[in-house]
Order: structure tokens, then sequence, then C-alpha cells
């Protein structure tokens, strides 16, 4: 893939496309592959967290009834 | 950020400046028609902040028991819980997310406000950052969140120990930890 390009920019006051030459224009377009490579979420590590749980459940008593 | 030193080996009792992981908060208790409800915080990681010396005599008292002419035994260093504050990773504390398992979302901190609770100058918090043959993250200590545990679980668990911060380290710890608790608020 070609990366040197000779390019004339005009002043930035002045954009147009018309003041653009390129020398190598006629070289067909290449699709670049790239690999793009994502960096790993950041997932909290939820194993050294405060939990909460609930213990729920019926009562027994093992004494004599009051009655 | 200083390294603290510490022991591997649990070392006959509970003593001050010892980490364990997985100790239970019970939150509430209710009983409703014959059913009841009990709610448990867990935290992974706590370190002990009582008085090495209490918890020594304690032991003392327990083993060597002085027994009165009417056969009492006198249990006059009995402890029935002890001090506990926990150990927050310090990733989390920092983002806010520590508590965010029980709905609790607590303040992001900023950069300037992480130094200053590296480098301890924040009173509340304590930061402790542990050897590399330790598998523990850096680590911060809520004074805030202190509680108290039975020494009864504690004993009960030995499997729960995790280390033991080294004397002076674990002295700093519980003389910063008393200093926060006993500031003056002022209005």
């Amino acid at each position: 893939m070609p990366t040197n390009f000779d390019v004339t920019v005009s002043p930035p006051s002045k954009y147009s496309s018309d003041k653009f030459s390129k020398t190598n224009a006629d070289l067909p377009l290449k699709k670049s592959e790239h690999k793009v490579e994502i960096a790993p979420l950041e997932i909290p590590d939820n194993i050294n967290k405060v939990r909460k749980k609930t213990i729920r459940g019926v009562i027994k008593h093992d004494g004599p009834s009051d009655k | 950020m200083t390294v603290h030193q510490i022991n591997n080996a649990q070392e006959g009792r509970v003593r001050q400046g010892d980490i364990y992981k997985n100790i239970p908060y019970y939150e509430s208790y209710k009983e409703v028609s014959g059913n009841f409800e009990l709610s448990i915080f867990e935290f992974p990681y706590v370190l002990v902040l009582t008085q090495d010396c209490d918890l020594e005599q304690n032991k003392t008292n327990r083993l060597n028991l002085n027994t009165e002419a009417n056969g009492n035994s006198i249990l006059d260093k009995h402890l029935i819980s002890v001090i506990v504050a926990p150990l927050y990773n310090s990733v989390h504390l920092f983002s806010g997310e520590h508590l965010d398992l029980i709905g609790i979302k607590a303040l992001r901190h900023s950069s300037d406000q992480k130094k200053l609770i590296k480098s301890n100058q924040n009173q509340r918090y304590h930061f402790i950052e542990f050897s590399e043959s330790l598998t523990l993250p850096d680590s911060v200590i809520d004074f805030k969140h202190y509680f108290s545990i039975s020494l009864e679980y504690l004993e009960n668990n030995p499997h729960n120990f995790i280390c033991g911060v080294s004397p002076i380290y674990r002295e700093l710890i519980s003389q910063r930890f008393s200093n926060y608790l006993s500031r003056i608020g002022l209005p």
C-alpha cells in the first residue's frame, strides 16, 4: 500500500479541493486490512466486594412450651 | 506508600493486626409469625484492631483459670468480641463501587484524593500495600466501617485466617484508628 503522497495543501483559510494535487492519484485504492485490538473492558472484580445474604426459616422451640 | 510486613503463620490465638476473610456482620434479625429473617453482610477481608494485650490476657485467663473458694471461675479478662475494620480493594474503593453489591454507591475519589489516601494523609482511611508473596491486592481500611465480631467466631474458623500484619505496622493502624474515632467534629 502506498504510503507517500505528494500533497499540496493550501493555507487554512482557503480550503478547497482544487488546491490539492496528487501525483500518484491514479493508483487504485486497496482495502487495507487493519487489525484492531480493543482493550478488554475493565470489569470490576466482584469477588472481593461486600455481599449481602438473607436467611429465612421457621422458628422451632426446643424447650418446653410455656403453656 | 509503605509495604506492610506480614506474618503468614497463625500463632495460637487471635492477634491484633490479623486479617481474616469472609467475615459476617449480622445486620438485622426479625421474627414474624413464627418465621425468622436474618440479614448478613459478608466482608471479604477484615483486620483485627483490638489491643493485642487484651487478646493475650483473654487467652491466658482462660487457660489458667483462677477459682474462688466457692468454686466459681474468675474470668476478669474475658473478651466478648473484637473490633475489626473492613479492608476494601483499593481499586473498588477509589471508584466508589466497593459497596455496590449491597446497594450503596460511594464517592468516586479524584486523583488528588487518591494521593492523600495512598500516603495515609486522610485520617479516615489506611492504605496497605502488601508484599508480593501475598495475593491480596492493595487495600484500604475504612475506619468509619468498623464493627465487632465475636471472638468465638474467629477462633472457630481458623481457615479464614489470611495473615497477620507485623508489630509496629499493626500498632500504627490501631493508633490511626483510635485517633480517627476520638476526633472532634467541629460544627
